[in-house]
């Protein structure tokens, strides 16, 4: 897809209104992608909108029935859309002791179901670009918290842990469709919704920190080259997935005992 | 026991009523697990484990009865058979609900009872009965398979979690099982493939061993199952990639969509 002459390529951006959301949003419009802009303040969406153009939809992709009216209504205006990144996620600290089980169930449904609503309603879409143009994407931005158990925000590694069967399922039942589906694995990144103030503070956890942008960068770079799956960065984050397929409750226990109380991405 | 009224959840109360348990049986189906407590001397609680104020009303019901709770098996779950683009999205809320947040809330309305079986050197147990898919993409079921690996966060990090307060939390993971809730029929008339599909007698035996010896993580089989989530964990790209041969063979060769490992009904 790199070097075609497009014209005018939309993307739906959800959680749009600050961190990856914004970066990825910022850095479509920039490359000539016409951006719609999901978030659940529209406030924030539209001084963003107007400064890189775009549509903004106010939406809260834990509502399934406003998941279903906005992208009607996206689908209504544009029949293509070439992608869809699924960037709204919210936090969950705690155990599954101590965590309240609304933000349990919250967790849950902002971080996994509100992808699988936005994407199904968009599917459509993601079908029209596919066979127009030849390709179509779904970017997942899931966190490296959904391959590693993380129990100091437990809640959010399970809530991220259905996210990324989601999108890899997703991957496997869209083959050869010309809909590519790409998981995104960030670690720590700071964004307004996750600031990481005490990692960031310490010159080891710097290292082990990215900013939105770093992120973005390899959202596009995922959609350009076709990759399936991205840890962001990959050390030391890739080597933990392989560590936890080979010793699962060591590594579990490591993460609850070594890890500062902030959490993986997004 | 969630799940109690067939498959691995019966296959299980009947093990530890064997073995001197008194059960507490839990599922939606109130004649069926009204002849099973009856039959084991065990108690029904009928229960929808997908709606949290059943689960907290039962549990205060069960605290009262018994104060002291030294096991909870988390076993409820239930089938969704058919690829995310095209499931029905109602199906995608309950598969979420039974399989992975019924536990959760299972596990926290209990935890007073856990607690104070566990309190005086005492110990407790509590026992997830997750999937295969819990920790391999299973793209035939992936609505199963989003609500299984949460489950299998779940359960690892309330394990790290309890470490040290003698409430000890146990993994189950089974590939393919044939109960009610989950019959395998493609899997059984195949030539080679049923060799895979185990019977929930042997997982009942394996949760049991579980508790028992305080194994943290159990793959029933062993084989071919712990090597493919290893293999999974080093490759998933490749591994998911199997996935898609899988999905494009089912819906060549069958009408109602596949199987999927288990984790009961």
């Amino acid at each position: 897809m790199t070097g075609a002459p497009a014209p005018r390529r939309v993307a739906v951006v959800t959680g749009a209104s600050s961190g990856i959301g914004e970066a990825t949003a910022r850095l479509l419009a920039e490359r000539g992608w016409h951006c719609v802009l999901v978030a659940r303040s529209e406030g924030a969406l539209r001084s963003l909108a107007a400064e890189i153009g775009g549509e903004v939809e106010a939406c809260d992709v834990a509502e399934r029935a406003a998941v279903a009216r906005t992208t009607s209504r996206i689908l209504e205006r544009h029949p293509a859309v070439h992608l869809l990144v699924n960037s709204a996620g919210i936090l969950a600290r705690g155990s599954f002791v101590d965590a309240p089980l609304e933000l349990v169930e919250r967790a849950l449904t902002v971080n996994y179901l509100g992808g699988v609503w936005t994407t199904r309603g968009l599917l459509d879409g993601l079908r029209e670009a596919a066979r127009a143009s030849g390709r179509a994407h779904v970017a997942t931005i899931a966190s490296i918290g959904g391959t590693i158990v993380f129990t100091p925000a437990a809640p959010y590694s399970a809530s991220k842990h259905a996210q990324v069967a989601f999108s890899r399922s997703l991957r496997a039942a869209l083959r050869g469709t010309g809909i590519e589906v790409h998981t995104i694995l960030p670690g720590f990144v700071t964004t307004p919704g996750f600031p990481h103030p005490k990692l960031f503070a310490t010159r080891l956890g710097r290292r082990f920190v990215v900013g939105p942008d770093r992120v973005a960068a390899e959202v596009l770079s995922a959609i350009e080259r076709g990759k399936a799956e991205v840890v962001v960065p990959w050390f030391p984050y890739g080597l933990g997935a392989m560590a936890q397929a080979l010793a699962p409750t060591l590594t579990a226990r490591v993460l609850r005992d070594a890890a500062y109380p902030d959490e993986p991405s997004a | 026991m969630t799940g109690a009224s067939s498959g691995i959840g019966e296959a299980t109360a009947r093990l530890l009523a064997g073995r001197g348990w008194r059960c507490v049986l839990l599922a939606r189906r109130e004649d069926r697990l009204r002849l099973l407590a009856e039959q084991l001397d065990g108690e029904a609680e009928p229960c929808d484990v997908g709606d949290r104020a059943a689960v907290e009303a039962m549990a205060a019901r069960v605290l009262a009865r018994h104060p002291q709770v030294h096991l909870v098996v988390n076993n409820a779950g239930i089938a969704a058979r058919a690829t995310l683009d095209k499931v029905d999205l109602d199906l995608v809320d309950e598969v979420a609900r039974v399989n992975y947040l019924g536990g959760v809330w299972m596990t926290r309305s209990l935890l007073p009872g856990l607690r104070l079986a566990a309190g005086t050197g005492g110990r407790s147990h509590v026992v997830n009965v997750v999937s295969i898919a819990g920790a391999v993409t299973f793209a035939p079921s992936g609505a199963y398979a989003a609500a299984k690996h949460a489950q299998l966060a779940f359960s690892r990090s309330l394990r790290t979690t309890f470490h040290g307060t003698g409430i000890d939390v146990h993994t189950i993971l089974p590939g393919y099982v044939q109960t009610e809730g989950f019959p395998q029929r493609s899997l059984l008339e195949h030539r080679l493939l049923r060799h895979i599909v185990v019977q929930p007698e042997r997982v009942a035996q394996a949760i049991v061993k579980a508790v028992e010896r305080g194994r943290s993580e159990v793959v029933v089989p062993w084989f071919p199952y712990r090597p493919a989530m290893v293999l999974h964990g080093v490759a998933p790209v490749l591994v998911s990639r199997l996935g898609s041969r899988v999905v494009r063979t089912s819906r060549a060769f069958q009408a109602k969509g596949p199987e999927q490992p288990a984790g009961d009904a």
